[in-house]
């Protein structure tokens, strides 16, 4: 299936749903041949329904309607019709059993709009389906038990004047797709399918209408077969008069069974005795009893064969019948689904409505109106201050009239950031400082957004968090290969050992321990002098030997190979010399030590 | 002071004995889906209440339609205030300011998702679409209808596009789908106010009659009623620039019922004079005969009151006349005096 392009549509002749409603029986038989005998297992039935909306429509399944509901406008060149969001509703039941088609056929809708002016109908709402079908039909529904619907009643005759043939359903049904790329949203109608019923009566001008869409689902009672008005199945009267007259014979014997009130029955019968051939002109009717028995009614009878072609007609006669047409109107009732009203008058049309529209920028006011706009688009409101006194503020929504930069001093942390006094009157402009709370009154109704709030806040601690510990790691561990938080640090951690130990090991930094042992608490002349309580820094520099912590520096040397055995460190004869000469100053150190005593104070 | 969430000291151990090594460490810093899709909507004015949009009603008369930009220092207020909520200390303040602009720049593109996002396509779907879309943020512009209009005709379509674009045109060739601007928003803000957002600014904007609702038109002729016959693309059929009217056949008790059946033989009649005429094989190709394109409204070009400076030319002696003349105005004022 195609997809309709922006702004097309597409039309189907109809979508058949692959079932009807209805209840279904599914039997599963399994043949089981051993050899050559049968021996079928058992079989099994399963009962489900489809169930489709059939004696009431939820409003929700309407996805529009034409003319507008409660619209008031010049309709008088459309034809009424209603789009169903369900796009196989119209041919999810089948229309009777005398209309129904093959697979490759055109199916027949059970739903009908019928275009009826308001005082022409009645609409009745939840009543009992007994009372809104015919005995026949009722039956041939399948004698639904406890269902409640509303109905419209009309005029039989009329009725069966202006209900389409079930041919004519057929063509007044299909189903659109449209494109809904540029729409408003709404619910239920994304995929762009729709299912359209026509009507097939035209507005008139000044008149309102209700528009009911009604099931006819095993209405042939009332379903025109023909639309065109023949006599006893021979003429075509083109003269309206005559066909008025005509239309009564083809009242079936149903038709008047039903609702004729004594009144009626009493003014039918009671003609002039001129020769009025009612009986003559409703065929074949059967009379309700109480009728039948009255005098009257054989006088009436008396006339039968009167010759339909007589050319001498009476007109007088002509006229009464039409009154005694009139007179006879039993009502018939349909299952009503959905109904709206207009009214057909003046103009209204979409085009009318947008060729009228008051078109501007946002700000433009008609000057009548007395509501001062700036040019920039500000108005003044009454607001009450902190303090509670009222006074004047300025405000412009976000909408406004011409294109602004954008105020690069965000973001804000609070409303009062965003206020301002405007210079030549001294008011305030609240404008910015509103949208803030908004933002924040939206924001705190949202429970959810609250917490996501936090989420995200304490997602971004944490991060800083991590941040530091990658400092830190790249300091303490000398681990320069991470330089992200998402790096495996273990794997980066052993990579980095092996590393080190493949390459053997570099340079130290001290060789010797020399640095470590000259760290060691005792020393240091500043701690001694602290720990024992000597005077100064001199007299524990005296006790620790004037060179305690060598005034020079040990001369390290590089040795010239790798010193891997204890023989490569006695044949390095340079590293020895140095050896030699730090133990030689450190003997000297102690032996001054020894011999020079203490001269100011003494160990406390 | 409170002591901070996790430290320094806490992660390195977490870090150095997690198992896995990506675990939860990803979307930690990431704006969270839920709260970047709701700044977003709130950016396109979402869930703003509309006497915030439109504080005087005077400003929107019945039956008008204003065209707007959007103040992005206003949309941006909305953001901070959104952000403000659990602001209580200078931490979360800083950790906003730091933010703030990253933010700014990853909105400007979220605000493209939001319309898929209202039809609900799924976020990540969205996000996609919208995150590939590196322009930076542009001018924001629309229009706010109040018209009964858009009660009665649900689902008009709304475009708007760079340049004015002649009619007739096809909406769906490439040549003028290119000038179609991107729809940020299109909304009803009550049954007859919608409001509609398109990214850059419009030449030329349209709302057309709703498609699945297209009438079925007619043409009133003196008595009769005829129908202009149609191709199968719905376009008249014009032989020397006349279109060819078909009449309609209608009952002949009821002079208003279309007889349907056989207006459709004399549809198909037609076509073995004009073989482009729509081949009546169902319902579908009755409908195109039948329908009446939509009607498309153009609003084009920018009002400038400024240099046509003066209201008052003619108007105020016409708006007096057609006052006076209104039934409404005059059932009113006969309501009026009768009732004293």
């Amino acid at each position: 299936m195609a997809e309709p392009k922006v702004g097309e549509m597409i039309l189907y002749d109809y979508i058949r749903p692959p079932l009807l409603d209805g209840e279904y029986r599914l039997r599963v038989d399994t043949e089981v041949t051993i050899g050559s005998n049968d021996q079928p297992l058992d079989g099994q039935d399963f009962f489900f329904d489809v169930e489709g909306p059939r004696f009431a429509l939820a409003p929700s399944e309407v996805a529009g309607v034409f003319p507008p509901r409660n619209g008031h406008g010049s309709f008088d060149s459309a034809l009424p019709h209603i789009a169903l969001g369900r796009r196989t509703l119209p041919w999810e039941r089948a229309l009777g059993d005398a209309y129904t088609a093959g697979s490759d056929e055109t199916p027949f809708p059970w739903l009908a709009l019928v275009l009826l002016e308001t005082d022409e109908c009645t609409i009745k709402p939840n009543i009992a389906l007994t009372d809104v079908v015919p005995t026949a039909v009722f039956q041939r529904l399948g004698r639904p038990a406890g269902i409640r619907c509303d109905a419209v009643e009309a005029d039989e005759q009329l009725l069966r004047d202006i209900l389409p043939m079930p041919e004519e359903l057929q063509l007044l049904t299909h189903v659109r797709r449209v494109n809904i790329d540029d729409r408003e949203l709404a619910a239920g109608d994304s995929d762009g399918f729709f299912a359209v019923v026509m009507s097939n009566r035209v507005p008139q001008n000044g008149v309102t209408y209700t528009c009911c869409l009604v099931s006819v689902e095993e209405r042939t009672d009332l379903l025109p077969t023909t639309d065109v008005v023949t006599v006893h199945g021979d003429d075509i009267f083109l003269d309206p008069e005559f066909a008025e007259v005509a239309v009564a014979s083809s009242l079936s014997p149903s038709a008047l069974g039903t609702s004729i009130t004594a009144a009626d029955a009493d003014r039918i019968v009671r003609y002039e005795s001129d020769a009025v051939p009612v009986k003559n002109f409703l065929g074949n009717v059967s009379l309700p009893d109480a009728v039948r028995e009255g005098d009257e009614e054989v006088e009436v009878t008396k006339n039968v064969g009167f010759a339909i072609e007589a050319s001498s007609f009476a007109k007088k006669a002509r006229q009464e019948v039409i009154v005694g047409g009139a007179f006879l109107h039993p009502k018939a009732r349909l299952v009503l689904l959905h109904s709206w009203t207009f009214t057909c008058e003046g103009d209204g049309t979409f085009r009318q409505l947008m060729q009228q529209l008051d078109v501007g920028m946002i700000g433009d006011v008609d000057p009548a109106n007395k509501l001062a706009v700036t040019d920039t688009g500000h108005i003044k409101l009454e607001v009450i201050d902190r303090l509670g006194a009222p006074e004047q503020s300025w405000y412009r929504g976000p909408l406004v009239s011409q294109p602004l930069t954008r105020d690069p001093l965000g973001p804000y942390h609070s409303a009062d950031q965003a206020r301002r006094v405007v210079a030549e009157t001294g008011a305030e402009n609240v404008s910015y400082a509103s949208a803030f709370e908004v933002g924040r009154l939206l924001a705190a109704a949202d429970a959810r957004l609250a917490q996501e709030l936090m989420r995200w806040r304490r997602g971004a601690y944490r991060s800083s968090a991590r941040q530091t510990y990658i400092d830190q790691l790249q300091i303490d561990m000398r681990l320069t290969a991470i330089t992200s938080a998402l790096d495996p640090v273990a794997l980066r951690y052993s990579v980095d050992v092996l590393d080190k130990i493949a390459a053997g090991v570099g340079p130290l930094a001290d060789p010797f321990g020399i640095d470590l042992v000259l760290d060691s608490p005792l020393l240091q002349p500043d701690l001694v002098a602290k720990a024992f309580g000597l005077e100064s820094r001199e007299a524990a520099a005296r006790l620790l030997g004037s060179d305690a912590v060598f005034s020079e520096p040990v001369d390290q040397v590089e040795p010239n190979a790798p010193l891997l055995t204890l023989d490569d460190v006695l044949n390095d004869a340079r590293g020895m010399q140095v050896l030699n000469t730090a133990r030689t100053r450190a003997i000297e150190n102690a032996e001054i030590n020894i011999q020079a005593p203490v001269d100011e104070g003494g160990i406390g | 002071m409170r002591p901070p969430a996790v430290t320094a000291r806490q992660a390195l151990h977490s870090r150095l004995i997690a198992p896995d090594q990506q675990s939860e460490l990803q979307p930690s810093d990431a704006l969270p889906p839920y709260m970047e899709s709701f700044l977003a909507h709130i950016r396109l004015l979402v869930g703003v209440p509309f006497e915030y949009l439109v504080p005087d009603d005077r400003l929107l008369p019945p039956e008008s339609i204003r065209f707007f930009y959007v103040d992005r220092s206003w949309t941006d207020r909305l953001v901070d205030g959104a952000l403000a909520v659990g602001q209580i200390g200078s931490r979360e303040a800083a950790h906003f300011q730091s933010r703030a602009t990253t933010l700014t720049q990853q909105l400007d593109q979220s605000e493209r998702m939001v319309r898929s996002l209202q039809r609900r396509v799924d976020f990540v779907d969205a996000k996609a679409v919208s995150d590939a879309d590196r322009r930076p943020a542009d001018v924001v512009t629309g229009f706010i209808l109040r018209s009964s209009a858009v009660k009665n005709w649900p689902h008009m379509d709304v475009r708007a596009y760079a340049t004015t674009i002649d009619e007739p045109y096809e909406t769906a060739d490439p040549n003028v789908v290119k000038h179609q601007l991107k729809t940020l928003r299109i909304e009803l803000l009550a049954p007859s106010v919608m409001i509609a957002l398109f990214e850059t600014e419009p030449q030329m904007v349209i709302l057309e009659e709703p498609h699945h609702g297209v009438q079925f038109g007619i043409r009133r002729i003196g008595q009769s009623i005829k129908l202009p016959l149609r191709d199968g693309m719905g376009s008249q059929i014009r032989v020397n620039n006349n279109s060819i009217p078909i009449t309609v056949p209608m009952r002949s008790r009821h002079r208003d019922v279309v007889r349907v059946k056989a207006l459709r033989n004399a549809l198909q009649a037609a076509r073995g004079a004009h073989p482009t005429a729509v081949d009546q094989t169902g319902s579908g190709g009755f409908a195109i005969s039948v329908l009446d394109p939509p009607w498309r409204q153009h609003f084009e070009g920018t009002e400038d009151h400024a240099q046509t400076g003066d209201f008052g030319t003619v108007r105020p002696y016409v708006d007096v006349a057609v006052a006076v003349r209104s039934e409404l105005l005059l059932s009113n004022v006969k309501t009026l005096v009768e009732g004293h």
